[in-house]
């Protein structure tokens, strides 16, 4: 029998976690480790936590607690549209129910359906940790640096991942916001491939562009050069710098084949999401 | 040792707290409502209601239902909404072999609780973590929408 614990704070939690280290497990709604029958002697269940379940605003971010489901998210009107776009077609209504944001940055599947969003919008995770002296200390790391590769993340053994933070200029005052889930069926479905894509037209210029592609290999695939080379561009030059982008991005888009798509489906498929995405930029 | 409320009973779990919900409930409790289809929250067969919503028993740790109030097919049995769409499911033709008819209930009842006048839309997204393997589901959906209409006022 697992020893279980119940904090009732994040304080709480992060003491428990501080003495227990890599022999305890994490669980949120446990959608994911249920799945995979992880264990340890110790785990620390966090959804008795109230205090993280919250999203609030700041003059810059967006901060949106551990605790939050995406069926809370998907009904707050102060997250933003497209995130909760992308929460609607993830798995199930019973699903939505007990998985969380948080825990789907955590769980770092190369599919992960919220993942390219969060990318496209440089969202940052906020890992809460105790030092040796009990006192709290948080990290702010960008989400490119927190997720390391395939369920590998940079978080350290007294640490818990308390919220994520969204600034609000990745998509206050955006022109365009879209995202794109490809999977076998409607609901239940793990991603072939995905994709997200943010735009700000000012002054007939391109003034930010932010492409991510999810699915496509280890993590999110996202390239600032090219999105710095598009930047700037008049909307009316476009046309003519379309075959250059998808070709720059071609060269960077290497998916594998599995279970779920070939290497040349998912390829295609994203190079047309993205010529579709610049082709409506300016709608 | 894990309390909670059970079908109407307050009860104490003996299990460890990382046991499967659905686990408990059928072994411990010997309620064979939930099901198991798929044991990863995919198909629905083990549907029960938390708090009033929809929870996929199967990847539900007994720990997190913990102080809380859970109800699966044998503890909604009695009341008025179960008897109209279990009829509704009936006149619809709704059941074929039955197996998933438990989890389509929970999550129809989890369904009209919240939007009791559902589009057909609705009713798809509400079951769409249910799956038929007869692929019955246009029946089901109209035993859905038999219920919303013949329930009015009842959710």
């Amino acid at each position: 029998m697992v020893k279980a614990h119940y904090p009732e704070s994040l304080n709480e939690a992060l003491t428990i976690k501080a003495e227990k280290k890599d022999q305890s497990l994490l669980v949120m709604g446990g959608s994911d480790v249920m799945v995979v029958h992880k264990t340890a002697p110790d785990v620390i269940y966090l959804n008795s936590i109230a205090g993280l379940k919250y999203v609030e605003q700041t003059e810059e971010y967006l901060r949106i607690g551990a605790g939050c489901t995406y069926a809370e998210l998907i009904d707050d009107e102060l997250v933003p549209g497209i995130l909760r776009d992308t929460m609607r077609e993830i798995a199930s209504p019973a699903i939505r129910n007990v998985g969380t944001v948080v825990g789907n940055i955590c769980n770092a599947s190369p599919a992960g359906d919220t993942l390219p969003v969060l990318y496209a919008m440089d969202a940052v995770v906020v890992a809460a940790g105790m030092d040796d002296n009990g006192k709290k200390i948080e990290r702010r790391i960008p989400i490119d640096k927190f997720i390391l590769g395939v369920r590998k993340i940079d978080l350290r053994e007294n640490e818990i991942v308390s919220a994520v933070e969204i600034p609000r200029s990745s998509y206050e005052g955006m022109t365009k916001l879209s995202h794109t889930k490809v999977g076998a069926r409607k609901a239940e479905a793990i991603a072939k491939l995905s994709f997200a894509g943010i735009c700000k037209v000012e002054n007939g210029k391109i003034a930010d562009i932010r492409i991510a592609f999810g699915s496509v290999g280890i993590t999110v695939l996202r390239q600032r050069d090219i999105e710095e080379m598009i930047a700037g561009t008049p909307v009316s030059e476009l046309e003519g710098k379309k075959a250059d982008i998808l070709a720059r991005y071609a060269e960077v888009l290497h998916p594998i084949s599995d279970q779920r798509s070939t290497e040349g489906y998912r390829k295609k498929v994203c190079l047309n999401l993205l010529e579709d995405f610049l082709n409506n930029i300016c709608e | 040792m894990v309390e909670f409320t059970l079908n109407g009973r307050k009860i104490r779990s003996q299990m460890s707290p990382d046991t499967r919900l659905l686990d408990v409930l059928r072994g411990e409790f010997g309620l064979t409502g939930p099901k198991e289809g798929c044991g990863e929250g995919e198909c629905g067969a083990c549907s029960v209601l938390v708090d009033g919503k929809l929870f996929n028993s199967c990847i539900t740790p007994l720990a997190n239902v913990r102080g809380k109030t859970v109800v699966t097919l044998e503890g909604f049995r009695d009341s008025e909404e179960y008897k109209l769409l279990e009829k509704c499911f009936a006149d619809a033709g709704a059941v074929q072999c039955g197996f998933c008819i438990p989890g389509m209930i929970m999550a129809s009842e989890a369904l009209l609780l919240r939007v009791p006048h559902p589009t057909e839309e609705e009713i798809r997204e509400g079951l769409s973590g249910n799956l038929c393997r007869c692929t019955g589901y246009n029946m089901i959906i109209n035993a859905v929408q038999m219920a919303a209409e013949k329930g009015d006022g009842l959710w």
